[in-house]
């Protein structure tokens, strides 16, 4: 049924948003598309399971996966982004994905390729209302998605260090000569980055109930899309492109079958971007505004 | 007058070296609390190489700077920003992305402590009523002179010290670059220090105290303004 459908797609949606906004925070400030976010994301979920498997609680397995996540993330800043800063663009990127294929294998050694099942603490996790269906990680990703864009913008918005992040996505050099620390200031970028994809892939854990060394991979790529729909470096597009994507998904599945997901989508992505080169809310002005 | 013990900012033998290409070689400079010091000079003289190695956007390949009696790390602006030093780089160097009051809020990032900030933003829009209009607007929205203005204004939301300019008066009408200099002397006045790097030298000496000229890197004189005309040092400089 299709009301049933629509909150699925907007669920599955909210996972898509955390990813998008995780790279969109990298190339909006930073200009640098960060290929060890599904890597991050992989960790978080792969963390989640091993450690509800070893009996932790619940929510020492969630503070878990999400440090682990943001840990590795800060490590990919202090091997990558730190030392190339100052070279060519595709250097940090390329190290990043390095990073990416280093965490996937880790992980692969350790625990096999094999799809291992998440099994929840609890036994019962869904609302029902009618003959609506609503799990409660479901709704969580989608509403924690939400809460924490809305709080992210505040942050750029409102607070001196969203004006300074601002300022170094416009001009690294000017916001130093401002007395911006900035190989101070990246290091958070980062680790911000890593929480968002952290929560993303712990929540997939949850949701889904199954964790695999390549998770992250097509969850990514559906999250750059949403980034790219959404318009780049723009924080409420990457909630608009993960939303429509997770929605697309869904409803594909709906009214053909599972074979005619990747058509839908990255066929929405194409039309989109044919109508408008710059993504839904991306700036379509010269003087790029951000957030 | 050049090394003496209460120098606000000295200078020591500094070099700067874009890979094998030498812009400063051994400048020794020194601003006194309460002066207006002028660095003069040619294109490529190595004016803008020295101010931006005093500031920390360039390390040094030689030489020390100290600011206040204590030395400076060689690459690091944030802790000169934090000591009550600041910049007004060339071309204004505004960020448009943000409005013109978040560009003078960013101006206080390095500030440890707040209690102040709302009342040295009140003093900016009193000096600069143009800026107060328009502070809700995006930067970019400004003319050149009101930029220049908001670039004045946001380094002095630091509560410098010591004031540097980079070719402040670059791009303005003569009427502007007046004004601008009848700012710059009324700051002096208040007890701020300005280190000024300069391309207009007529304009530069009249406001200040002493001057250094630089060619090719080299500082190759220096003294009150009387004593370099009167020397005829500044043609030298500039006709070779």
């Amino acid at each position: 049924m299709l009301e049933q459908q629509l909150i699925n797609g907007l669920m599955l949606g909210g996972i898509y948003v955390l990813v998008a906004v995780a790279f969109t925070l990298t190339i909006g400030i930073l200009n640098f598309l960060n290929f060890s976010i599904p890597g991050v994301f992989m960790l978080a979920g792969v963390f989640t399971w091993v450690l509800l498997k070893a009996g932790v609680h619940w929510s020492l397995a969630v503070a878990g996966a999400l440090a682990v996540g943001a840990a590795a993330s800060l490590l990919v800043e202090r091997c990558t982004y730190s030392w190339m800063r100052s070279s060519d663009h595709y250097v940090p990127l390329v190290s990043s994905m390095g990073f990416l294929i280093l965490f996937e294998n880790l992980v692969l050694v350790q625990w096999g390729s094999d799809l291992q099942r998440v099994v929840l603490p609890f036994s019962d996790l869904n609302i029902r209302y009618a003959s609506l269906v609503v799990s409660i990680p479901q709704l969580l990703s989608l509403t924690l998605a939400v809460c924490l864009v809305v709080a992210l913008r505040a942050l750029l918005l409102k607070t001196q260090m969203g004006r300074a992040l601002r300022a170094v996505a416009e001009n690294a050099t000017t916001a130093e000569i401002l007395g911006v620390g900035v190989t101070r200031l990246v290091p958070a970028v980062f680790i911000i980055g890593g929480l968002f994809a952290a929560l993303g892939g712990m929540l997939f854990a949850l949701n889904y109930q199954q964790v695999h060394p390549y998770m992250g991979e097509e969850v990514a790529l559906k999250g750059i899309s949403a980034m790219v729909i959404g318009g780049m470096g723009n924080v409420w597009g990457a909630v608009l492109g993960g939303l429509l994507i997770g929605l697309t998904e869904v409803l594909s599945i709906h009214f053909f079958n599972a074979d005619f997901v990747d058509f839908f989508v990255y066929g929405l992505l194409l039309v989109i971007l044919f109508f408008k080169p710059t993504g839904l809310l991306g700036a379509s002005k010269i003087v790029q505004e951000k957030f | 007058m050049s090394a003496s013990a209460e120098a606000l900012l000295q200078t020591e033998e500094v070099e700067v070296a874009y890979g094998r290409i030498e812009a400063v070689s051994g400048v020794s400079l020194s601003v006194t609390a309460g002066e207006i010091v002028a660095v003069l000079g040619a294109n490529g003289a190595g004016k803008s190489s020295l101010l931006k190695s005093i500031y920390g956007l360039v390390a040094p390949r030689g030489g020390m700077v100290k600011f206040d009696g204590r030395p400076l790390p060689p690459r690091s602006t944030h802790t000169r920003v934090a000591a009550g030093l600041a910049l007004v780089p060339e071309g204004r160097q505004i960020l448009v992305s943000l409005s013109v009051e978040e560009n003078l809020q960013l101006g206080t990032y390095s500030r440890r402590n707040m209690s102040g900030a709302e009342d040295d933003l009140e003093a900016i829009y009193a000096r600069f009523p143009n800026l107060k209009q328009r502070r809700n607007m995006s930067a970019s929205t400004l003319s050149g002179g009101e930029q220049q203005m908001l670039a004045i204004g946001r380094a002095l939301m630091a509560r410098p010290s010591l004031l540097m300019l980079d070719e402040p008066s670059l791009g303005l009408s003569p009427k502007l670059v007046g004004e601008l200099f009848e700012l710059l002397r009324q700051l002096n006045a208040e007890g701020l220090s300005i280190l000024l790097v300069e391309q207009n030298v007529h304009k530069a000496l009249q406001i200040a105290y002493r001057a250094y000229v630089l060619e090719l890197g080299r500082c190759v004189a220096q003294g009150t303004p009387a004593q370099l005309t009167a020397e005829g040092k500044i043609q030298e400089a500039y006709l070779g």
